[in-house]
């Protein structure tokens, strides 16, 4: 049988690299399979998505490419993909920088309309697209009040408007919680089976996504190391290429509670509410000092919002929070960060700056500190975060995992008490998982720390105590070993009956 | 702010809209006259009235506007000037009894002047909000398509509307990053400078989220082809058609007076001199 796609000899060098991106690479891929690409970051997924998508060179043309890409009978280098008789259909990673309409049937129709196509059939594709994803009573609606899953939605509804042959996913579950993902991952399932869609996935999730996929191959340095799906179940294997194993077991959580010492963080009755739509109730709980905590939640369960409150950013509608005794409030800007540090989810949003040594140094900029200390702060932090030799780099050319180093050290140089993690490794692949948790622990030696995450497998590999945040209420303020195990599945909260356990 | 208007299905043509609007502009320009143009200012609230819009939005346009008309009418009576020879009528303001400051006032002509200009821009402003608030933006654009204005230039109009909010939004990531790190960004003083400080990492994360649109754009065929289409299908009704009729006539009217057919220029000052 001939392939639907074909990678012949391919290798693709970004303009400004010696080292190519993907090297000599042959892949087969039939009508109707559902193709799962692994690999460490780096290993080139993104890149072979934006080549097998047509993005590489219809849209990037800066690189170099050798060999070919055929589509069905087609070269993909010659046709762009909307134009294929077999289109391809991509959904990017982050689904908010795609979305640029203001109505959602805006957003769906913009292909078909670059098409050409008569408005009756602009419409028919339209509704059907947004049948297809669950979206179609929302239609009328404004993108900008969608949850992160309904974006996602909306950015599959847009490809298949294009009545493609085949799907290229770029991490289509990073970002978004596991509930989510799940939905995303099963309309993506029903999507193929009942449109016959050819659909590539890449992905860190391996556990997840390996459900609805029936071919996994695995990169690494821009080459096919295994194309086996049974590669997964292969521990040794995926610990040396930084993947996911299947049978990861769940961590015990840490050394039992610390119950003795001083209370650093007192939080008491915190209500919050945002426009009339509450987002905290009355939450109650305390921190005792160089105790690593762990606040597990869905999306929009407060998360966020409620590091915002501890590190005094948002000021609580009502309730107290007392660090060493003292309101929050009552802390100058200076003082406060000297107390509690938050690293903000996505370290791209952490980034100030565009040089290494200036965004670590930008708090002792602000306080105008002597050079000498400044230098003194620099070194020790780089040291630290194992970013020797970094200071002159350019804070968006260095890799992902590294800028949220760099935005550590930029809190560390206040030398906080309280460290605050903001979903520290959404979207990120194992092997930055495992070096995170390493890092973490290294951390709470000197630190407090508060980690916020959906992820409990990674919760418990680093926190005392971990609470669970659902809806704004602390729903359990203690998990202990046996719940952990049972909700490794992390099964949709609200189908179990959690108990409440006293503090 | 739209989703809580309703848009009746009933509602003008963008286009047409666009027309009639240009051309109520076009005549009041031409106009220099302090009572036509108030006139022509409680003709577009009657517009405003008849367009059904939420209490909510109209009583906070009538606040805005009246805001603006003491804004306006008061900058313009004191900083206007009038060449001595025109000057005419003189008001009292306070009595020359009253010593050293008495028998201050204003000339009436100014205050004449002031009243055009005002109700000139408010009319304007008046009527650019109602057409925008009245008008859906997807159907704006359409227009803006069927009124042969180019591809690029009406998705870029879409994306910078869109992305207001989103700026907005990384604005205040970056306001509470730079919290963290020490800056108080509350009280006006912290709001200016964080101004400074937050505007240069704005535009690098601006621009690095516009290559990711720019992906996005591609993958879903833009220029495609050469003629786009539209989902929307504008079709002319009979509405429509009576308002063009409308628009033609204010045309031809702001030609009859820019010709000077008959003067209608001086009629607020000849019932000035009248009354006083």
């Amino acid at each position: 049988m001939k392939p639907l796609i074909h990678v012949e000899n391919f290798s693709y060098w970004y303009s400004d690299t010696e080292k190519p991106a993907l090297k000599e690479l042959n892949l087969k891929i039939n009508k109707g399979e559902r193709l799962l690409i692994v690999g460490p970051s780096g290993c080139g997924k993104s890149t072979l998505i934006l080549c097998i998508s047509g993005l590489i060179p219809h849209s990037y043309s800066e690189g170099k490419i050798k060999g070919n890409i055929t589509v069905g009978s087609e070269n993909l280098h010659r046709t762009p993909p909307y134009h294929l008789k077999n289109k391809v259909g991509v959904v990017l990673q982050n689904p908010s920088a795609q979305l640029f309409s203001l109505k959602i049937k805006d957003e769906v129709a913009f292909g078909p309309q670059n098409l050409g196509l008569p408005p009756e059939e602009i419409q028919e594709r339209v509704y059907f697209a947004l049948e297809a994803v669950g979206m179609e009573k929302f239609a009328e609606n404004p993108l900008t009040e969608l949850s992160m899953g309904q974006q996602q939605r909306v950015c599959i509804a847009s490809m298949l408007a294009f009545r493609p042959a085949i799907m290229v996913f770029d991490e289509p579950t990073s970002n978004i919680d596991l509930k989510t993902g799940r939905k995303i991952l099963a309309l993506i399932d029903q999507i193929s089976e009942n449109q016959n869609i050819t659909v590539i996935i890449a992905e860190h999730r391996t556990k997840e996504v390996s459900k609805i996929t029936d071919r996994v191959i695995v990169l690494n340095r821009g080459e096919i190391v295994a194309d086996d799906p049974q590669i997964l179940t292969d521990t040794k294997f995926c610990n040396t290429y930084g993947i996911q194993p299947l049978n990861t077991t769940i961590y015990p959580l840490l050394q039992s509670n610390i119950t003795n010492g001083s209370k650093i963080l007192q939080v008491e009755n915190l209500t919050f509410s945002y426009n009339n739509h509450s987002v905290l109730t009355d939450l109650s709980f305390s921190i005792f000092e160089r105790e690593s905590l762990g606040i597990m939640g869905d999306n929009g369960s407060g998360k966020t919002t409620l590091a915002l409150i501890l590190a005094g950013v948002l000021k609580p509608k009502q309730g107290s929070i007392m660090i060493d005794g003292k309101p929050i409030g009552n802390y100058k800007r200076k003082q406060a960060i000297r107390k509690i540090g938050v690293l903000f989810q996505n370290p791209d949003d952490n980034i100030l700056t565009t040089k290494v040594s200036n965004e670590i140094l930008y708090a002792p900029w602000i306080q105008r500190l002597s050079e000498d200390e400044k230098k003194k702060l620099l070194n020790e932090n780089l040291a630290l975060m194992n970013l020797k030799g970094y200071d002159n780099k350019g804070t968006f050319k260095i890799s992902y995992g590294e800028r949220e180093r760099v935005a550590i050290a930029s809190l560390l140089v206040s030398q906080p008490d309280i460290l605050i993690f903001d979903e520290p490794t959404t979207g990120q692949d194992y092997k930055h998982k495992q070096d995170f948790i390493r890092l973490a622990q290294k951390l709470n030696e000197t630190h407090t720390l508060i980690t916020i995450s959906h992820d409990l497998e990674f919760l418990s590999a680093i926190s005392n105590r971990v609470l669970l945040l659902e809806s704004g209420k602390i729903m359990v303020t203690h998990i202990n070993k046996n719940m952990a195990q049972k909700h490794s599945r992390q099964i949709p909260t609200e189908s179990v009956q959690l108990p409440t356990v006293e503090n | 702010m739209q989703n809580s208007l309703n848009f009746s299905s009933s509602s003008l043509d963008p286009r047409v809209k666009l027309i009639a609007s240009m051309s109520f502009l076009m005549l009041i320009s031409t106009i220099h006259d302090a009572l036509i143009l108030f006139i022509s200012f409680i003709a577009v609230l009657c517009a405003w009235l008849l367009a059904k819009l939420p209490i909510k939005t109209v009583s906070y346009f009538l606040k805005s506007i009246a805001l603006l008309f003491a804004f306006m009418f008061l900058s313009s009576t004191v900083f206007s000037r009038i060449a001595p020879k025109e000057r005419l009528t003189f008001i009292e303001v306070i009595p020359a009894v009253i010593p050293i400051i008495g028998g201050s006032g204003i000339y009436a002509e100014i205050l004449l002047a002031s009243i055009t200009f005002s109700f000139r821009t408010l009319s304007l402003v008046s009527m650019a909000l109602l057409v925008s608030l009245t008008t859906e933006p997807s159907r704006m654009v359409s227009a803006l398509r069927k009124l042969r204005c180019p591809y690029e230039l009406t998705i870029m109009v879409i994306i910078t509307i869109r992305f207001i909010p989103l700026a907005i939004e990384q604005w205040k990531k970056l306001a509470a990053v730079a919290n963290v790190r020490g800056i108080a960004t509350s009280g006006i003083i912290g709001r200016i400078k964080s101004i400074k400080r937050l505007f240069t990492p704005l535009i690098i994360h601006s621009i690095r989220r516009s290559m990711q649109l720019a992906y996005s754009l591609d993958a879903r065929g833009f220029r495609a082809t050469k003629n786009p289409t539209t989902m929307e299908n504008l079709q002319l009704g009979s509405r429509d058609y009576l308002m063009l009729v409308f628009s033609v006539l204010l045309v031809a009217l702001s030609i009859i007076v820019l010709l000077e057919v008959f003067s209608i220029q001086n009629i607020s000052v000849e019932l000035l001199k009248l009354v006083v």
